[in-house]
């Protein structure tokens, strides 16, 4: 004789696994087993259904995702996942120690443009990450030179990436969000897209946002991780404790001490420390000549941008791009003055037949 | 319990840098936590997404990250926590509850169920229109509880509050689903009269 649960009320009964199974999986064998034991008790009948009744209400709208899309998700899940974290955490612990310096970024020497540098596709130590390269999935840029340089997203987002750091990122961007895993500093300027939100992944925090701009630093080696936001707002969490967002508005900055995880947020004011900074910098123009905003650019993205001076001599433009990305600025700008624009090897040109 | 054995070897695995373990533990629990991910009124995109930061954090933080005696619950509360955390930074969501759907399946298979369609559905309005009464934490705990099977303390945990509050959600809850249990089976007989 089988034994049969034996519930004195409907909750009992929903409390019973037999039952939960046979509700979540409905098998066939199951079946025969609860036909069996409305013949054994049918006095319990209304118990039974009643039962039925509330697990269908707490079980709610069905959710019919397919063996194979289930096994789909779990592929892209494993895509998204870097192959070369592991070589990075480890060492975490051992790192020596350099404070953060605000004047990291350099910008402003008019004079280095001609030396600019162009991305470079670096060979990497990680043998899998070497793999998803060769495979084309993901590009990587390391600025080996002297000075900052703009590294353009393929979402039209841009980075302005500090000397000794990297970037990278997916060459398609994916449906549901934006991913770069970055490696000491970069400015953000991140384009609005509130469907996908952008990720900044480092070895000790993750900054997500959906558009604003936003400064990242975490070089291997210095005891002090730090994001600082320039417009928008982010979400920050630590490595370390990654169910605890700490949420950063427009000028507030967050440090992250390696070592200890200890958290300092504070409202930034590195405007007189480090005025040249790309983070400091404001983009905000009243009639202002073309030419000179055109210089400014170029002088905090480090691209040189090409156009006939004679004919953007009376173009103006008025407004504000603080919070938008490096070609989304030039859009803009190309947009008033009803010019065009290209990027062609590592240049801006613009193309106008002048204001009047 | 032969899938807790293997989710205790999956996971080791994970946590000693195997990917593939990973990817298992993915796919044995992306239905569970794609459901209770939907409860919270978010749109699908949304979950998805909140998954996979769940998944990718696990990954970077595996060093840290302990063992546990249910990955079920582990993965849950994860998620939860996650969900919540999108809720802030997109819906502008601060101290409230977040929703919890209570929306029906479509359709109701009484064949295979083994009940009756008239007293099915019956039944199954009487007790929406209860279940609707409730907050949404308290439906929360009662999915938890008889749909996924956790323990109180495991939905305390999950819930983030105390095992005493769980202990009342499901108090209130039922005590309001049992008012139901009661009167349904006298309407049903009230109406054949009628």
């Amino acid at each position: 004789m089988k034994s049969f649960p034996n519930p004195h009320s409907v909750t009992e009964l929903l409390d019973d696994e037999v039952f939960q199974r046979w509700m979540k999986e409905r098998r066939r064998e199951d079946r025969w087993f609860w036909e069996e034991w409305l013949q054994v008790y049918p006095e319990k009948r209304d118990l039974y259904e009643q039962a039925v009744a509330a697990f269908l209400l707490i079980e709610g709208k069905e959710d019919n995702l397919t063996d194979d899309e289930v096994a789909l998700k779990a592929d892209q899940i494993l895509a998204s996942i870097p192959d070369e974290s592991l070589d990075n955490i480890k060492p975490l612990l051992g790192w020596t120690w350099v404070r953060w310096v605000a004047a990291a970024i350099v910008i402003g020497l008019a004079t280095w443009y001609q030396f600019l540098p162009k991305p470079q596709e670096v060979t990497l130590t990680s043998r899998s990450e070497e793999k998803a390269l060769e495979e084309g999935k993901w590009t990587l840029v390391n600025n080996t030179s002297q000075q900052p340089m703009v590294v353009l997203l393929p979402d039209n987002s841009s980075v302005v990436l500090s000397q000794g750091s990297s970037v990278r990122f997916r060459k398609v961007i994916s449906k549901t969000k934006r991913e770069v895993f970055l490696q000491g500093e970069g400015f953000f300027e991140v384009a609005k897209d509130a469907q996908k939100p952008f990720f900044v992944y480092t070895n000790s925090l993750t900054t997500k946002v959906l558009g604003t701009s936003f400064q990242v630093r975490s070089f291997e080696g210095e005891t002090v991780a730090l994001v600082k936001v320039k417009s928008g707002k982010v979400a920050v969490t630590s490595v370390a404790a990654p169910n605890k967002p700490t949420y950063l508005i427009e000028h507030q900055e967050l440090s992250i001490v390696t070592k200890t995880n200890e958290v300092i947020q504070k409202t930034s004011d590195n405007v007189a420390e480090n005025p040249a900074a790309i983070v400091n910098q404001q983009f905000t123009y009243e009639f202002a000549p073309v030419s000179e905003i055109f210089s400014q650019l170029q002088e905090a993205y480090h691209l040189p941008i090409q156009y006939d001076h004679e004919k953007l001599r009376s173009c103006t433009f008025t407004g504000q791009l603080n919070d938008v990305p490096f070609l989304e600025k030039i859009r803009l700008i190309c947009l008033t003055i009803e010019a065009t624009y290209e990027v062609v090897d590592d240049k801006v040109t613009i193309h106008s037949q002048g204001c009047n | 319990m032969t899938s807790s054995v293997q989710d205790h070897v999956l996971w080791k695995s994970y946590r000693e840098g195997d990917k593939q373990a990973l990817g298992m533990i993915v796919e044995r629990y992306y239905r569970t936590l794609r459901r209770y991910g939907l409860k919270f009124m978010i749109d699908e995109a949304a979950v998805e997404d909140c998954i996979q930061d769940l998944f990718l954090q696990l990954w970077q933080n595996r060093l840290q990250i302990n063992d546990t005696c249910s990955v079920k619950h582990y993965l849950l509360k994860s998620l939860r926590s996650h969900i919540i955390q999108f809720l802030r930074i997109e819906k502008h969501f601060t101290h409230q509850e977040p929703d919890w759907d209570t929306a029906l399946p479509k359709e109701i298979d009484v064949e295979t169920l083994l009940i009756q369609e008239e007293v099915a559905l019956f039944q199954i309005n009487e007790l929406k229109r209860q279940l609707d009464t409730l907050p949404a934490r308290e439906r929360e705990a009662l999915y938890l509880k008889y749909y996924e099977n956790l323990s109180v303390a495991e939905i305390a945990e999950t819930m983030n509050v105390n095992r005493q509050s769980v202990s009342n959600f499901l108090q209130k809850a039922l005590t309001k689903l049992r008012s139901r249990w009661l009167v349904a089976p006298l309407y049903w007989l009230i109406c054949l009269f009628l």
